[in-house]
């Protein structure tokens, strides 16, 4: 494999956040990549696991306290 | 179990998509146990309450998605509890509430000052993709901009938090 560690990283990071979105359909697309190395699954669930951090450490707060932005919509 | 509209169009679709499903599933680690973690999800949306599903092929890819998440996070849950067993002999007691609390805050305030430090473009963006769940396209609109600024926007978020995360970990 010639992509370098760095850029890997960087692939799999985007993965993990373009999935996010509620509209993502490039499910093929993923199944592609991941199919191309077994680093790339590893590096996708790493990926994962910073995003759900962020998001398990911010959902603290706004648990707590009542967020008027979000009562408007 | 009642039969439904609801619950015989997703099993359709997902006779429909199988092959791509199996694929997909393969891949995110599954790999020759597919069609059992096909038949599992399958086994877990049929009992789940109905919802209504705007999109089945969407719906039944993020369905897998969520599974191999839920399969990971229970393995990797047992492995620690595993390693915590064998290390308990000389360690302290769990970490207490008070602590664990104490820890949560701090991790709090550094992911909202990194995110701070990007400008309140990068967090207002950051904030609705993540915590609210609205998607790239309608933030671009939301915010008259284009779909590559927030794409962009994202990309400088998830970056920092990240590199956040792992300092924290190796402090």
């Amino acid at each position: 494999m010639t992509t370098h560690q760095s850029e890997l990283i960087e692939a799999a990071r985007l993965w993990a956040m373009r999935v996010v979105d509620p509209a993502f359909d490039a499910w093929d697309e993923l199944s592609a990549w991941l199919e191309l190395s077994p680093a790339h699954l590893a590096a996708y669930e790493a990926a994962v696991e910073d995003d759900e951090w962020v998001a398990a450490a911010l959902a603290k707060v706004d648990a707590s306290k009542d967020d008027p932005r979000r009562r408007r919509r | 179990m009642v039969a439904h509209a609801g619950i015989s169009g997703l099993h359709a679709t997902l006779l429909n998509e199988r092959g791509r499903l199996l694929r997909f599933l393969a891949a995110r680690g599954a790999g020759h146990e597919a069609e059992d973690v096909l038949h599992d999800l399958w086994q877990k949306i049929a009992s789940a309450p109905e919802r209504p599903v705007a999109d089945p092929v969407s719906y039944l890819f993020r369905a897998a998605e969520n599974h191999m998440r839920d399969i990971r996070r229970a393995t990797t849950s047992r492995e620690k509890r595993q390693f915590d067993w064998q290390a308990m002999s000389d360690a302290p007691e769990d970490t207490p509430a008070g602590e664990r609390i104490l820890v949560a805050r701090e991790q709090l305030q550094h992911v909202q000052s990194a995110l701070a430090a990007l400008g309140s473009r990068v967090d207002h963006i950051f904030r609705r993709y993540r915590l609210d769940g609205v998607g790239q396209a309608e933030i671009a609109s939301e915010l008259g901009i284009s779909l590559s600024s927030v794409e962009k926007d994202l990309q400088k978020a998830y970056r920092m938090l990240a590199g956040l995360r792992m300092e924290l970990n190796t402090e």
